[in-house]
C-alpha cells in the first residue's frame, strides 16, 4: 500500500507539472483551421465554404482546446456566431446537430444556461427509450449525446446512467466491442465511442465492461495496424478514444499518433485519407485525437529528469529487496527443509510402532487360533460321560449314571424295609403259628419286597431319557452361559438379530459353516477378543444336532430376556 | 355501387397483363407490326429488359393485341436447359393447343404427341430436327388456321434466352422457307452480368447464331423493343393506381409518387413495395396509406439493407454523408467532379478539382461498400433504386 501510493504521488506529481504548450503541428493545423473560415467566421467543409455546423463545431472544440488565446478567439467569434443561428433553427434541428449546438454552447463564455437548456430539453424529446437514433438507436450516435450532457455543469445523472446501463447490456459479450446498433456486430468506431462513454462514467460495475473494450481494441490492433483504418475520420476517432483510457497500451497510442502526424499535410490539414486535400472536418478531428493522446502536452526536462529519478530509485528499492530475498531464501529453504525431515522421521517412527502393534495383535490373532483348535481338537476328542447305546426309542447305560437311581434306591430301600418288616412279623407271630392278619401283611410285605428288587434288577438299565440331554448337556450348559454372557451386553435389536441368525445356522450347509461362523463373529462381535470368543463360542455350537441348537437358543432367549435386559439397562 | 375489394390487388408472384399500362412506343410499334403482320408481311421482334421490368406483361399485351385482330396468338414459357427438339416441341404443343381451343377441334396436339404415329405432322416422326420437315408441319398448321379463317399467328416465347441455338436456327429456317404469317416475338432477360457489361438483346441474339452455325438466326429479329423501368411517373403511378380501383384501401397520390420514385419507376419492386404497404395498412386498420406507410414498408421489405446503412452511417465523417446523399439523390451515371460541382456550387473550378478528388475516394469507399458501381467510364452509379433510396433515408436523416 505504502508503495502504491508513493507511486501515485509521483504520476501525480509528473502529470500536474505538464504544461500546455502549442505544439508545433498543432499550432500549423489550427492556423489553417482560422484561415479556412468563411466570411461568417465559421466553418464549411472547405474554405469559405457556407458553415456547415458539425464542421464549426468540431473547429471550434479543436480551437479551443490549443489553449491559445489567439486561436481561442477566433473559436469564441464562431461560436458567438453559431449561438444565433442555434436560437433560430434549434426546433428543427436532428440528433446531432443538437449535439454539435450543445458542443459549442458548452464551452462557450459566458455561459447561457437557458439556450442549454432548451437543448438539452429537445435532445429529451428526441430520445427513443434510452438512446438516441433516427431510425433504430444508434450506438455511435447516444454516446455522442451522453458525451456532450457529460459536459454540462448539471448533467442530469439519471439519463447518463440509464445509457450507461444500457450500453453495458449492449457490450458483445463474445469481443468486447459494441455495433452500431445494439443487435448489430462489432465495429471499431460504435466500440470507441461506447469506451469514452463507459470510461468518463467509471464505476466499479462497469470496470469488467472497460477491461473488455479495451481487449477489443487490442485484439484489433494484434491484426490490423493504423494504417488498415484508412481514413482520418477513423484513424482520429479511435485515438482520441484510446488516449482518454489510461490503460491502453502505450505503444497502440503512441503508433496512432504516428499514423496521424503520417498523413498530415503539408498546408498544417488533413485530408479524409492520406493524400487527399485538405478538410476543415478532418483537420479539426485530428487536432482533438492529437490533443487528448497528450501532444499538446509540454513537460520541462527538469521535471522529466526528476521523473526518471523518482523510477530509478524505486527501481533500486525493488532490486535490493530482490537481493535480500535472494539471500535470505537459502536459510530459508534449508530451515524449511530441516523441518520437513523431522517431521517426515517422527512419522516414520510412527508407522514403525504401527508395524510393532499390528504384529502383536497378529501374534495374538494367532494364539487365539491356535487355541480355537485345541478347542475344536478337545471338542472333536471329547468324551461323553455317560455313552449311550441305543435300542429303539431308549437307552441303555450303566446304571450308576441313570437319573433315576434314587428312585430305584427309594423302591429297593422300600423293598427292603417290607423284608425287614416281613421278618420281624414272621419271627414274632409265626414262630408262635399264630396265623393272623398280621401274618398276611407280613406276607404282602414281602411280596412288595420282592416285587421291588426284581423290578429294580430287571429294569435297572433302561432309562427313557433324552439322548441330547444326556450327550450334550455339559456343552449346551457351557456355550448357553457363555452366550449370555454375551449377549446380556447387547442391545435387544442386536439380541434378537443374532439369535434370528444363530435359528438360521444350522441350515447352513456344512462346507459353508466356517465362513459363515466368521461372517457372525465379524458381524456381532465388538472388539478382537470378543470377536475370538464369539468365534469359538459358534464354532461350538454350529456342530450341535438341531435339537441341542434349539434348546440353546431357547435357553439363552430365555435367559436374555428376564436377566439381559436388566444387564443392558445397568 | 358495387361492393369495395379488400383483397391486396398487389400480387408478387405473376404478371397481371390486366393492369398492363404505359409503354407507348412499345405498343405503337407492336401495332405496326401487327398490321404489317395482317398485310401478309410478317416481322419478327426480340423484347429485351431485366428481370420484373414487364417484359412478360408486355407479351401478354402482344398476344391481347392480336387476338383482338383475329390472329392466332399465345404465349409460351421456355425452361432451362432443354434440348432442340424438346423447345421445338414446347412451342409447337401450345401452339396446337391455342389452335384446338379456337377451331375448337381436338386430337392435334395429341397427333403431335404421338411421335412415330403422328398422322399430321413430320417433324415427331424423326430423330432430330429437320427445318424442311418443320417448315411442312409450319405449313400443315397454317391451312388448319386458314381453314377456320385466321392468317396469322403471333408465337411469343417468354424466357427466350434459354432458346436453344439449333432450335432457334431451325425455327428460322422453317419460317423463312414457308413465308407465312408466323410472328416470332422472343423475350430475352437481361441479367445483372450482361448488363454491367453492357450486353443488349442483341448481343445475345448473336451469341445464339454463333453458337447455332447460322449467323442469320440474329437477322431473323429485324426489330427490338426494349422494356426498362416505367418511362414517365405518370406511368408508373398509373401501375399502382389501376390496382387500387374498386379497392376499399386507398393510396394517396404523394405515396403513390414516393412507391415509383424509391424503386426507380420498377414494376415489378413498386408492385412488391405496394404490396407491403397494404398489408401494413391493412394490419393497422387504416384506410389509406400514406407516405410514412411506405418509409416503413420499405424499411420492413429492405431489412437488411437498411441496418447495412445504419452500420455504414456510423464509420463516416460528415462530408462522406453529405456526399453520398447528394449522390443517391441523382438517378443518373455521374463522375466525381459531377457530384462535387452539386455540393459545393459556390467553389472555383481549381479547388472543386482538387475537392473532387477527396469525393472520389469516398464514392470509391460506397462503391467498395457495394452501395454503388464504378464504371469503365469512370462514373459511378446505384445500381439498384432501393440503395439509392436506403441512403437518403438514412444518410439523409
Amino acid at each position: 500500500m505504502r508503495k502504491d501510493a508513493e507511486l501515485e504521488e509521483a504520476r501525480n506529481t509528473i502529470a500536474l507539472s505538464g504544461r500546455n504548450f502549442v505544439s508545433p503541428i498543432i499550432e500549423k493545423a489550427a492556423k489553417y483551421l482560422r484561415d479556412n473560415r468563411n466570411d461568417e467566421g465559421a466553418w464549411g467543409h472547405f474554405k469559405g465554404l457556407h458553415l456547415d455546423l458539425h464542421v464549426s463545431a468540431l473547429s471550434i472544440e479543436a480551437l479551443r482546446v490549443c489553449n491559445c488565446s489567439e486561436f481561442e478567439s477566433s473559436a469564441e467569434d464562431a461560436a458567438s456566431h453559431i449561438k444565433t443561428i442555434i436560437i433560430d433553427k434549434i426546433e428543427s434541428y436532428d440528433v446531432q446537430q443538437l449535439v454539435d449546438s450543445l458542443n459549442i454552447l458548452t464551452g462557450t463564455k459566458p455561459k447561457d444556461s437557458e439556450l442549454e437548456k432548451r437543448v438539452v430539453a429537445r435532445l429529451n424529446e428526441l430520445q427513443k427509450n434510452t438512446g438516441w437514433g433516427e431510425m433504430e438507436l444508434s450506438i455511435g450516435l447516444s454516446c455522442r449525446v451522453i458525451l456532450a450532457l457529460m459536459k454540462l455543469e448539471d448533467p442530469s445523472n439519471e439519463i447518463i446512467k440509464q445509457w450507461v446501463d444500457y450500453l453495458v447490456q449492449c457490450q458483445h459479450s463474445e469481443d468486447g466491442g459494441w455495433g452500431a446498433t445494439p443487435d448489430s456486430k462489432s465495429e471499431i468506431i460504435s466500440t470507441c465511442q461506447a469506451l469514452r462513454v463507459i470510461n468518463r462514467f467509471s464505476n466499479n460495475s462497469s470496470t469488467n465492461n472497460l477491461g473488455l473494450a479495451i481487449n477489443y481494441l487490442i485484439n484489433f490492433f494484434q491484426t490490423k495496424c493504423w494504417d488498415d483504418l484508412e481514413d482520418t475520420f477513423t484513424i482520429s476517432n479511435v485515438l482520441q478514444a484510446l488516449a482518454e483510457i489510461e490503460k491502453a497500451p502505450i505503444k497502440i497510442v503512441q503508433d496512432g499518433i504516428d499514423a496521424l502526424y503520417e498523413i498530415a499535410n503539408s498546408d498544417g490539414g488533413w485530408g479524409a485519407a492520406k493524400g487527399e486535400p485538405s478538410n476543415n472536418e478532418n483537420t479539426a478531428l485530428s487536432m482533438i485525437a492529437l490533443y487528448s493522446a497528450g501532444e499538446n502536452k509540454f513537460v520541462p526536462a527538469r521535471l522529466v529528469n526528476g521523473a526518471f529519478n523518482i523510477a530509478e530509485a524505486k527501481i533500486s528499492q525493488l532490486q535490493d529487496e530482490l537481493n535480500d530475498f535472494n539471500e535470505n531464501i537459502d536459510q530459508n529453504t534449508k530451515k524449511t527443509i530441516s523441518n520437513i525431515i523431522k517431521e517426515r522421521n517422527e512419522l516414520q517412527q510412527k508407522v514403525n510402532n504401527l508395524i510393532q502393534e499390528r504384529n502383536s495383535q497378529q501374534m495374538v490373532v494367532v494364539s487365539y487360533q491356535e487355541k480355537l483348535k485345541e478347542l475344536e481338537a478337545q471338542l472333536r476328542t471329547l468324551k461323553f460321560p455317560f455313552e449311550a447305546e441305543e435300542t429303539g426309542k431308549k437307552l441303555k447305560g450303566p446304571w450308576y449314571r441313570n437319573p433315576k437311581i434314587f428312585e430305584g434306591i427309594i423302591i429297593g430301600l422300600t423293598s427292603l424295609l417290607g423284608v425287614v418288616l416281613s421278618f420281624y412279623v414272621f419271627n414274632t407271630y409265626v414262630t408262635k403259628l399264630y396265623i393272623n392278619n398280621n401274618i398276611i401283611i407280613s406276607l404282602v410285605g414281602l411280596l412288595a419286597s420282592i416285587i421291588g428288587i426284581y423290578y429294580f434288577i430287571s429294569k435297572r438299565s433302561e432309562f427313557n431319557i433324552d439322548r441330547d440331554q444326556l450327550e450334550y448337556g455339559p456343552q449346551r450348559r457351557l456355550i448357553s452361559n457363555e452366550l449370555f454372557k454375551l449377549l446380556a451386553e447387547w442391545p435387544p435389536s442386536k439380541r434378537e438379530d443374532f439369535i434370528f441368525q444363530l435359528a438360521r445356522a444350522g441350515d447352513t450347509p456344512t462346507v459353508e459353516r466356517d465362513s459363515y461362523v466368521n461372517y457372525l463373529s465379524e458381524k456381532y462381535g465388538e472388539g478382537r477378543e470378543q470377536r475370538y470368543r464369539l468365534q469359538e463360542l459358534l464354532f461350538q455350537f454350529i456342530i450341535l444336532p438341531h435339537s441341542a441348537r434349539l434348546s440353546i437358543i431357547d435357553q439363552v432367549r430365555n435367559s436374555v430376556s428376564v436377566f439381559g435386559a436388566h444387564a443392558y439397562r445397568e | 355501387m358495387p361492393e369495395l375489394e379488400t383483397s391486396n390487388p398487389f400480387n408478387v408472384e405473376y404478371p397481371t397483363g390486366k393492369f398492363f399500362v404505359g409503354r407507348e412506343q412499345q405498343l405503337l410499334q407492336l401495332k405496326e407490326l401487327l398490321t404489317s403482320l395482317a398485310s401478309g408481311v410478317p416481322s419478327n421482334l426480340y423484347v429485351e429488359g431485366k428481370g420484373g421490368e414487364g417484359k412478360t406483361s408486355y407479351l401478354d399485351r402482344i398476344v391481347e393485341e392480336a387476338r383482338k385482330r383475329d390472329m392466332l396468338a399465345f404465349r409460351c414459357n421456355l425452361d432451362i436447359g432443354k434440348a432442340a427438339e424438346e423447345t421445338i416441341d414446347t412451342i409447337i404443343r401450345a401452339l396446337l393447343r391455342e389452335l384446338e381451343q379456337r377451331t375448337h377441334q381436338e386430337g392435334i396436339e395429341a397427333d403431335w404427341s404421338s411421335k412415330e404415329d403422328s398422322m399430321l405432322f413430320r417433324s415427331p416422326r424423326l430423330q432430330g430436327i429437320r427445318s424442311d420437315d418443320l417448315a411442312l408441319d409450319f405449313k400443315k398448321i397454317h391451312g388448319m388456321l386458314n381453314d377456320v379463317g385466321i392468317r396469322s399467328c403471333v408465337i411469343c416465347i417468354d424466357e427466350g434466352q434459354r432458346i436453344d441455338s439449333l432450335a432457334l436456327s431451325a425455327i428460322k429456317n422453317s419460317l423463312q422457307s414457308v413465308k407465312l404469317g408466323y410472328m416470332i416475338v422472343l423475350s430475352l432477360l437481361i441479367d445483372e452480368k450482361n448488363a454491367d457489361a453492357g450486353r443488349t438483346g442483341r448481343d445475345l441474339l448473336n451469341d445464339l447464331a454463333i453458337r447455332s452455325g447460322d449467323p442469320g438466326a440474329s437477322r431473323f429479329f429485324q426489330n427490338a423493343s426494349v422494356i426498362g423501368p416505367f418511362d414517365t411517373q405518370v406511368e408508373a403511378e398509373q401501375c399502382i393506381s389501376k390496382r387500387l380501383e374498386n379497392n376499399k384501401i386507398k393510396f394517396s397520390q404523394s405515396a403513390i409518387g414516393l412507391i415509383a420514385h424509391i424503386m426507380g419507376r420498377h414494376p415489378r419492386k413498386m408492385v412488391i413495395l405496394a404490396h407491403r404497404a397494404y398489408e401494413i395498412t391493412k394490419r393497422l386498420g387504416l384506410a389509406k396509406v400514406d407516405e410514412e406507410i411506405i418509409d416503413d414498408a420499405f424499411r420492413k421489405e429492405h431489412v437488411e439493407l437498411v441496418k447495412e446503412t445504419i452500420e455504414f452511417k456510423g464509420t463516416l465523417s460528415s462530408l462522406a454523408i453529405k456526399t453520398y446523399v447528394e449522390f443517391a439523390k441523382l438517378d443518373i451515371n455521374v463522375t466525381a467532379m459531377e457530384i462535387t460541382k452539386r455540393m459545393f456550387p459556390e467553389l472555383e473550378s481549381e479547388a472543386l478539382a482538387s475537392i473532387s478528388t477527396t469525393i472520389q475516394s469516398m464514392l470509391d469507399k460506397l462503391a467498395k461498400k457495394k452501395f454503388c458501381k464504378k464504371l469503365d467510364s469512370g462514373s459511378y452509379r446505384i445500381p439498384q433504386p432501393e440503395f439509392a433510396y436506403a441512403l437518403k433515408l438514412v444518410l439523409g436523416g
